[in-house]
């Protein structure tokens, strides 16, 4: 048990045997303070302790597929293969491929203000498409920024050209 | 109704024709105009602004068709089809090819042996209008991106299109290419006097940025003294030089959804498309 705990234990334990006035005159005698300077700071504790609350639940949950998808079916499948892909980034690796995403489909991207916190609405999103939209978008290979554009161009031409020479000198 | 088809031709290099193809092609589709893209330049940079440079050579590694195909009128055999096939247009439009997901845009695909064609080019200069007649009813518009040497690529391009837009960036070197332009349009038109082939503009393409300088404003005027010579009309807007349209090339997107755009850069491109679909008879 905690420090906390047990203070919780004998605080409720007091009330129970004398009843929440007494308890307060007493420490109102104790503290050399009225009852009602008591009273308020009780009240602004409570509303302390309820901000605290809500601002716990604010903060962002991170998201479960099993949240939206509840069945074995093709498009679950499919729902989870394209969040897994997702996770370990293979999916829209980076924000910019979220935003971009969002704006293809002519969604609003300016709220979206980091990846992990996009995870939900995209998948909801996602969530909507029909099984042949989401095999078409696992289709598509990930765009890997550690490939230079002008390489793989240049690699295809200069690999025409070795081929050319190879026959002509054969 | 069958497609307007609109060519974007200039005798001179790095005026911009493949940039604005793109951008043009990208404004088609968000404005739902079921429009197709036809790469007829040997250096392939509209198919690789449209596919990115990966799909672009995947496409290629596949070897999946191209132009090229259209041209020489026949598919190689492959291992699943070990003879020559007869190649039809269908064969080489990529449907979808745009950026949107609901994307209306098609694209036929160029590739380096598009030069070739020039080495045999007998015969040739009518396929790609003879071909495009089977597909004109599927589509509202044809936006053809010519390479910028005169040659049988031009001469096929002019006998696929209603209209020729020229991209002329205003400066001394880069007009030249109007007065090669003109007398090639006169020429083509003189050969062929049952073909309306009309220039519906010539946009100053890639100009500076914010102010126009002396070097500019001669360009401009001489410019639109040759055009007046012509009668040939010059859009008011001028699309100015932004390094968004270059990154709009490597994003393959249109100029509005490219990273970090100055919301200025979108805003005029718009401005010119409007006067553009205008004088081509789409509002």
């Amino acid at each position: 048990m905690t420090s906390k705990e047990i203070l919780e234990f004998e605080v409720a334990l007091l009330l129970l045997k004398y009843g929440r006035k007494s308890i307060l005159q007493a420490l109102a005698g104790r503290e050399q303070i009225s009852e009602v300077e008591i009273q308020s700071e009780l009240q602004a504790l409570t509303l302390a302790q309820r901000n605290s609350k809500a601002k716990k639940k604010s903060s962002p949950k991170p998201f479960d597929i099993n949240s939206i998808v509840r069945t074995e079916d093709e498009k679950g499948r499919l729902l989870r293969e394209l969040n897994a892909k997702f996770e370990n980034r293979t999916f829209l690796p980076e924000l910019k491929d979220v935003k971009r995403f969002f704006d293809r489909h002519g969604k609003e991207n300016k709220n979206i203000k980091s990846r992990a916190a996009s995870h939900g609405a995209l998948f909801r999103y996602i969530s909507t498409f029909d099984v042949t939209e989401l095999k078409k978008i696992i289709a598509t290979p990930a765009a890997k920024s550690e490939f230079s554009s002008l390489g793989l161009i240049s690699d295809e031409i200069l690999k025409n050209s070795n081929l050319k020479r190879n026959d002509e000198t054969s | 109704m069958a497609a307007i088809s609109v060519s974007l031709i200039n005798m001179k290099g790095g005026v911009g024709k493949t940039t604005l193809a793109a951008q043009l092609a990208h404004t088609a589709d968000t404005k739902r105009l079921r429009t197709l893209a036809i790469d007829l330049d040997p250096q392939a940079n509209l198919s690789q602004a449209l596919m990115g440079a990966r799909g672009y050579v995947e496409h290629l590694n596949q070897k999946k068709p191209t132009i090229v195909n259209l041209f020489e009128q026949y598919l190689p055999p492959t291992i699943s089809s070990p003879s020559p096939t007869k190649c039809t247009i269908n064969d080489v439009i990529i449907k979808n090819a745009g950026y949107w997901s609901n994307t209306m845009l098609d694209l036929i695909p160029s590739r380096l042996e598009l030069s070739n064609t020039l080495k045999n080019p007998t015969g040739k200069e009518r396929k790609l209008a003879k071909a495009l007649t089977s597909v004109v009813d599927n589509y509202d518009l044809i936006i053809i991106d010519c390479a910028p040497t005169e040659s049988i690529l031009t001469d096929a391009a002019y006998h696929a299109s209603r209209y020729a837009l020229v991209p002329v960036k205003p400066e001394f070197l880069a007009t030249i290419g109007l007065p090669l332009l003109a007398n090639s349009v006169l020429e083509f038109k003189s050969e062929n006097s049952d073909h309306a082939l009309d220039i519906c503009g010539i946009v100053f393409n890639h100009s500076s940025s914010y102010s126009d300088g002396p070097e500019t404003s001669a360009s401009v005027r001489e410019v639109t003294e040759e055009a007046k010579k012509n009668g040939w009309h010059i859009y008011d807007t001028h699309v100015r030089y932004s390094r968004s349209y270059a990154k709009a090339a490597r994003e393959g997107t249109p100029i509005g959804s490219t990273s970090h755009v100055r919301t200025n850069v979108p805003r005029q491109f718009s401005s010119f498309t409007q006067e553009f679909f205008k004088s081509i008879g789409i509002e």
